[in-house]
């Protein structure tokens, strides 16, 4: 017996294979459950004697662009049915006081994003 | 809790990837008993919540926390740590809405001190901000996926940051308690120093600042990191808020020894961190007429010489002691915040359970 059989002996082996029986692996649903609460906006049909608000977010992005809304608001509608806000934190949502102002002055507003 | 079975731990890692459950990286798989193990340990209910997690607003449940939380890998007793991460993040001076939105590249940054740090392992050592500890790791990588599993933080489609930074995988570090000479940070921040805590930053990633601190003097030492950190380019340089600090231990004995607190350190950084009006408005990140851009921190900012700050409010640069030893060199490291908007420093002490 020469090298070629030891070479051969000793590549030769099999794995031994086991049968095991695994039961199913049950995973917990990492994903946080959403509630979902919001409606969709009622359709406004305007008319003379509504009032519009704006509420810019502030982002540098889009300062041209809401400052030629707020213009051609003012021009379509009149200066005095448009009240204009800013928010100062671009980044977060506007003061729930800020909001509930709006609501109370103007009958639909248009809210600002960009970025 | 919906759940869902599969036949193998092979199945198991794949499956996460088809449910979206994780962001590239291999997850643990969330299994049953490891999570029933998990809730067992820390005695809450399930159901309990701890806020929602914007901008999704996903239900923030023990039960949901922990499932992300085995799925980064930690052990039942890191969860705690991660838990009052979570808390800390949902302050409203947090704004965790816009942190997760913005095209800005910042990340929720964790920072651990107190007992904790040697109880639970926590490197606040050499590679600080890198690989070697499964407490750093696993922490960080739970706040993520709590972000992106409850939170929604998915890049390009509610996550709009335009290049992110590796932080967004995990993102911890430990102040080191033994070599900071300081104040530890969570004391300064009103709690005991037997208590262990954790504060939040959202922040650039680290950019690292070799100071000499072995050879030079205070003076050199501070005029490096401050010229180092006034970058005209970094958001907190335009819009102000919170930053980080990470002072490497020799540069914090170097300074200590000549008598410089964290207070007197930080007044040294904000006169010395300024950048002239004439570069300062080459950069058109903000237009001036933000409420955040930087030339409503300074009373002539149509001078050219005058000088804007870096650190609008010596209380916004939040300063902790961690890193190696290393070499004269001294290195520190530096994170700029995101902006007065948000991702504010907030600290929440670590409840252990009973």
């Amino acid at each position: 017996m020469g090298a070629g059989w030891l070479a051969l002996k000793k590549f030769n082996f099999q794995t031994e294979r086991r049968d095991i029986h695994v039961s199913r692996i049950v995973l917990c649903d990492p994903v946080g459950e959403v509630a979902t609460t919001a409606k969709p906006s009622p359709v406004i049909h305007w008319s003379s004697g509504k009032k519009i608000a704006t509420l810019f977010n502030n982002h540098v992005s889009s300062y041209r662009v809401w400052k030629r809304l707020e213009a051609l608001l003012a021009e379509q509608v009149g200066t005095s049915a448009v009240a204009t806000f800013a928010k100062e934190n671009t980044f977060a949502p506007a003061p729930e006081e800020t909001i509930a102002h709006v609501v109370k002055i103007a009958d639909l507003a248009v809210v600002g994003v960009g970025a | 809790m919906k759940t869902l079975s599969v036949d193998s731990i092979e199945e198991a890692v794949e499956r996460a990837y088809t449910e979206g459950w994780t962001d590239g990286l291999p997850v643990v798989p969330p299994t049953v008993p490891l999570v029933e193990k998990a809730l067992e340990y820390l005695g809450v209910d399930p159901q309990e919540t701890l806020g929602n997690v914007p901008p999704k607003h996903g239900r923030a449940t023990y039960e949901k926390v922990v499932a992300n939380c085995v799925m980064a890998g930690c052990r039942p007793e890191h969860m705690p740590v991660v838990i009052a991460a979570v808390r800390a993040m949902l302050q409203d001076r947090f704004n965790l809405n816009g942190v997760q939105a913005t095209t800005n590249s910042v990340a929720p940054l964790v920072i651990v001190s107190g007992p904790v740090v040697k109880q639970l392992g926590f490197n606040s050592r050499c590679g600080v901000f890198g690989g070697g500890s499964r407490a750093n790791a696993t922490v960080g990588r739970a706040v993520r996926l709590v972000l992106w599993n409850i939170g929604g933080g998915y890049p390009g489609k509610i996550d709009m940051s335009t290049m992110g930074h590796p932080g967004k995988y995990t993102f911890c570090i430990a102040e080191d308690p033994e070599w900071n000479p300081w104040t530890p940070l969570h004391v300064e921040r009103g709690l005991k120093p037997e208590d262990s805590a954790v504060t939040v930053v959202a922040t650039d990633g680290p950019q690292q600042i070799g100071t000499g601190s072995g050879y030079g003097s205070a003076e050199e030492v501070l005029t490096t990191l401050a010229d180092a950190m006034a970058a005209i380019g970094n958001s907190t340089m335009n819009a102000g808020g919170d930053m980080v600090l990470v002072v490497g231990p020799m540069t914090a004995q170097a300074l200590a020894s000549r008598g410089y607190t964290k207070e007197s350190m930080r007044e040294a950084l904000q006169e010395r961190a300024r950048k002239p009006v004439r570069l300062a408005r080459q950069c058109l990140f903000y237009q001036p007429s933000h409420p955040y851009h930087w030339s409503h921190a300074i009373p002539h900012p149509d001078d050219p010489d005058a000088m804007v700050p870096l650190i609008r409010d010596v209380k916004q640069l939040v300063v902790t002691v961690a890193g190696g030893m290393g070499s004269g060199t001294g290195f520190c490291s530096f994170l700029p915040g995101w902006h007065h908007g948000g991702g504010l420093a907030c600290t929440e002490k670590i409840q252990f359970p009973d």
